[in-house]
């Protein structure tokens, strides 16, 4: 069977579909553990109390 | 660079809740799960608080340091309040105000989102997507939703549910979604539409491969169907097939990512 990538052609943009790569999320079992803190983490950012995690490189 | 510091998350789901300690590096500390199946909210949500404040003992890190606590929980809700409002997978949850009661048990900040957002900006900024300014969550379970990352920010819309993406209607004429409206990406492509239409359609077949491998027509699940397509079943392929073309179908659709993060 024709993977997702091969499909969607048929039915995406040239110019977003080629700037865009499809890839299987990392956290995978973990994800619940990181999902409620990266709330509160994404919402210190926000008002400027946190650093994105590449921004402190 | 700044010494981390901890932060207690909630994911509430169906079925349980998981609990965690994290870093603000990234650390995961620790965490737990607390039953959320069928019961109250009057008793999940102690039970939330004494596993929070259970991790932050075991780890040895005072409650004066705790810097904020996360909580996500499924749609519908309303963000500005932090209320859940009534979750069709979590029947016993009406109107519960869980961020402003986190924040009074803890004394600390409480922030509140739905778990497909919450879910993406776990990956933006701990998974697949870190360091990305434009990304799309995609979580394709039970249901379909997004967590859409757009210019370095997450993009909610007027009623927080901009990565509701399940509901996009791909057939107005297609199969009746939970939601009331025909068509939707979940009614064609969602684990629980999925698993309706196969036992819908073998109900007369007990001898097929699927019904076989789950046991009973009540067992079929996606996890069926996907060891039904590894054993090369004609019916499985055609439905595994049929999926994939709508979900082809519609990820373009959904607001155009350069970069695109899936979990199932």
């Amino acid at each position: 069977m024709k993977p997702l990538l091969e499909r969607v052609r048929k039915y995406g943009w040239k110019q977003p579909r080629e700037a865009c790569s499809i890839v299987p999320g990392k956290l995978g079992s973990k994800l619940g553990e990181y999902a409620g803190a990266s709330v509160a983490l994404y919402a210190l950012h926000e008002i400027g109390e946190w650093d994105l995690p590449w921004q402190n490189n | 660079m700044a010494k981390p510091f901890p932060i207690l998350g909630f994911d509430v789901g169906g079925t349980k809740v998981a609990v965690s300690l994290v870093l603000s590096d990234g650390t995961l500390v620790a965490s737990s799960r607390v039953p959320n199946k069928e019961r109250e909210p009057d008793d999940v949500l102690p039970a939330m608080v004494s596993a929070g404040k259970s991790l932050l003992a075991d780890a040895g890190i005072p409650r004066e340091e705790l810097k904020a606590v996360g909580v996500c929980t499924p749609s519908p809700l309303d963000f500005k309040r932090g209320i859940v409002m009534a979750p069709p997978n979590m029947k016993m949850w009406k109107h519960v105000p869980i961020r402003d009661f986190l924040a009074e048990e803890f004394g600390v900040r409480a922030f509140f989102d739905n778990d497909a957002n919450a879910s993406g900006l776990a990956e933006w900024l701990f998974g697949s997507g870190v360091g990305v300014q434009d990304m799309l969550y995609l979580t394709m379970s039970t249901g379909i939703g997004a967590g859409v990352i757009a210019n370095g920010h997450l993009l909610r819309g007027a009623t927080c549910d901009a990565g509701e993406v399940g509901h996009m209607i791909l057939d107005a004429n297609g199969p009746l979604c939970n939601c009331g409206l025909r068509g939707c990406w979940e009614a064609f492509s969602g684990g629980r539409a999925i698993a309706q239409r196969m036992q819908r359609e073998l109900a007369d077949k007990p001898n097929s491969t699927i019904v076989k491998l789950a046991g009973s027509l009540e067992n079929i699940d996606m996890k069926t169907l996907s060891d039904a397509v590894l054993a090369n079943d004609p019916y499985a392929c055609a439905v595994w097939d049929g999926m994939m073309e709508r979900n082809a179908q519609s990820s373009p659709s959904a607001p155009s990512p350069s970069s695109a993060a899936t979990s199932s």
